[in-house]
């Protein structure tokens, strides 16, 4: 057994989670106070509460601190935690799903980070790494040994590398603006509001009907602040979160940076990627902008980890589409045919079937039937409302058949490209990492040769699923044939259990 | 038109036997539910519906359990799997037919289990792992089970990925 060289973490964790734990106690006490804000009682009990909480969370994580220990080496980095019942954890540096290093930036001239290292637990008991406060140099320590670069000890001189891809603060307020699908909510209120108001209006003249009718106008005026107040909000937020945000490739690892109050660092290896989604909305196609997300396997859904709990890792937040081939090209040329451009790509074709795709959405219409019998004055409204939302999932069935489409490329990856929720989504993933495949038929598709395939993959601590409906019985077998991993050389051992 | 193609292996017959005692189960629990939901509804409410409506769950229910035995022939025919070198196939339903397969690269592990309809009729259960999903293969002998189990670990053991 090799001596590990353990070492605690910065003693500031203490500090920052004694107040942090505190401080969540403190609208508590501040209610407590207000209650009875003239005695000044209340106020020097408070002050105790808070002060014996206090005192109270400094034991407790100062005996944490005290037992946390942690070691690296050049292959793995161990913990050691716990006096009663002690654990030690060891990960190899070959397991690490992602790292993300957050610096707050109450601790940024102290040059102190908080690291959290995932791997791909699928349950979600095992919790995931964190070194909470841990100086900068520890964090470059652990990115050289991973990557496997000379220098290890020294980490005063990093190399500066530049940005592959960042994003401006205009894109920033576009991209946010998108994300909210903003005009489609104004859009919505202003076509439940404008006809309530014209009605009020016109048809109820009296008093009573006014001050109805200024409730309305009041109740608008209030909704339309506080939609302009969330959009405010959003593009805050994301200007906090996206601020430059930058991204490259340093060896065989895509690093993205991003924040502005904790600057976040999250460095992935490339062949941990499971698939990579280019989304674009019917809006974001209007504009011809893309949003690419990376899909990981490392799940990021648990509370303990609150900065790190996107469930997006976005590659590109917004990014033209005349430029998106060339930037993955350069960022991640694995992931585009440059690298495989000798051998052909293998297009298999999907034959739309306009009327077997949409014939369910048709279904929709047996609501119309309960509005014959209906008594009441609303039934040209529900009856709009339904034809309107059939023709919706009609004209998506309708494109999705249209789009969907299978690119092979030999034994490397596979581009699938569907249509959701008015969405087209394209995954491109390397073959290795669909996880099952299975092709679904009824005995109605089965007689004209028809079927679905799916493929599963792992994001997050769950599967997600992508579907392509009614391809023809011979493409399902043949994109099933040709991502189906090849083992040579290899042939069954057959053996009796005794019983 | 060719015939839809089906796995070589079928479960064995005895599996038969426990989907009967498991519908024929589900249903006793039903009907004491329900009867037991009426009982208490007509303590706090009085009202004609509570009766009816507990009438046509019954009907529904008795229904739902003679169809389900009915298909419980055409279930035994395409309920099969097959396994070779590379992957292991699972093949159910009669009317919404699916085909499932894993490659043995991608299995991370394996379970058997038995619950007390299994063990009643001296049967087990596989569930296959792979990172993202669990797929079962219920309904297994416990001698297969074990080859099938030792079959594909050795594969697995030779090929190995990481997620």
């Amino acid at each position: 057994m090799k001596m590990y060289n353990y070492k605690r973490l910065h003693p500031f964790v203490i500090l920052k989670r004694s107040t942090s734990w505190v401080f969540s106690f403190s609208l508590l006490i501040a209610f407590d106070v207000f209650r009875n804000i003239e005695s000044k009682s209340s106020w020097f009990y408070s002050i105790a509460i808070l002060g014996s909480l206090f005192f109270l969370a400094f034991i407790f994580n100062l005996y944490r601190w005290f037992t946390f220990k942690y070691a690296i080496t050049s292959t793995n980095l161990s913990i050691k935690s716990g006096i009663f019942f002690k654990r030690e954890k060891t990960i190899p540096f070959s397991r690490i799903q992602s790292i993300h290093q957050k610096t707050w930036f109450l601790f940024r001239p102290f040059n102190l980070v908080s690291i959290t290292i995932e791997t791909a637990s699928s349950s979600s008991k095992i919790e995931d790494i964190v070194l909470e406060v841990v100086t900068r140099s520890t964090y470059n320590l652990l990115e050289n040994l991973r990557l496997g670069k000379e220098n290890t000890i020294d980490s005063g001189k990093t190399q500066i590398y530049m940005p592959q891809y960042s994003v401006s603060l205009n894109n920033i307020i576009i991209f946010s603006l998108i994300d909210l699908d903003v005009i489609s909510v104004i859009l919505g209120l202003i076509t439940i509001v404008y006809p309530f108001s014209h009605f009020a209006y016109k048809y109820l003249n009296s008093f009573l009907s006014k001050l109805f009718t200024s409730g309305i106008l009041i109740l608008t005026f209030v909704l339309i602040t506080v939609v302009t107040l969330t959009i405010l909000g959003t593009i805050i937020k994301n200007i906090f979160k996206y601020y430059k945000f930058t991204v490259y490739r340093e060896l065989n690892h895509i690093i993205i940076k991003r924040g502005f109050f904790t600057r976040t660092t999250l460095s992935i290896p490339i062949e941990r990627i499971q698939a990579i989604r280019i989304n674009s909305s019917l809006l974001q196609m209007l504009l011809n902008i893309k949003t690419v997300e990376l899909l990981l396997a490392s799940g990021t859904t648990s509370e303990a980890k609150e900065d790190a709990s996107d469930t997006n890792f976005f590659l590109f937040p917004i990014i033209n589409g005349h430029l998106l081939t060339k930037k993955l090209m350069q960022i991640l040329p694995e992931f585009t045919n440059t690298k495989i451009i000798q051998k052909k790509p293998h297009t298999v074709s999907c034959p739309p079937h306009y009327f077997l795709s949409s014939r369910f959405r048709f279904l929709n219409l047996l609501l119309l039937v309960p509005l014959f019998f209906w008594s009441g004055n609303w039934y040209i409204l529900f009856s709009v409302i339904i034809l309107f939302f059939t023709l919706l999932s009609f004209i998506n069935s309708i494109w999705q058949t249209k789009s969907q489409a299978v690119t092979y490329y030999e034994k490397e990856l596979l581009m699938i490209r569907t249509v959701l929720f008015f969405t087209r989504t394209e995954y491109l993933c390397p073959l290795n990492k669909i996880q099952t495949i299975s092709i679904s038929t009824t005995p109605f598709l089965y007689y004209q040769k028809l079927g679905h395939i799916s493929f599963v993959f792992k994001t997050g601590e769950s599967a997600s699923t992508i579907k392509l409906k009614y391809l023809s019985w011979k493409t399902c077998e043949t994109i099933r044939f040709h991502c189906a991993p090849r083992i040579k050389n290899y042939t069954l051992i057959k053996k009796e259990v005794q019983p | 038109m060719s015939k839809y193609s089906l796995l070589k292996n079928k479960m064995p017959s005895a599996i038969k036997k426990a989907w009967i005692i498991s519908d024929l189960l589900t249903f006793f629990i039903l009907i004491i539910i329900v009867s037991l939901a009426r009982f208490f509804t007509n303590i706090f409410i009085t009202s004609s519906w509570i009766n009816k409506s507990a009438i046509i769950f019954f009907i529904v229910a008795v229904l739902a359990t003679i169809a389900s035995l009915l298909l419980i022939p055409y279930r035994y025919y395409f309920h099969r799997y097959k396994i070779n070198q590379t992957e292991v196939a699972i093949q159910t339903g009669f009317f919404f037919r699916k085909t499932t397969y894993i490659p043995l690269i991608r299995i991370q592990h394996i379970e058997t289990s038995q619950g007390p309809i299994l063990r009643f009729v001296h049967l087990t259960e596989l569930s296959i792992h792979t990172a993202a999903n669990v797929h079962l293969l219920s309904g297994l002998d416990i001698k297969t089970a074990a080859n099938l189990r030792t079959q594909i670990l050795d594969l697995v053991e030779v090929i190995r990925e990481d997620v």
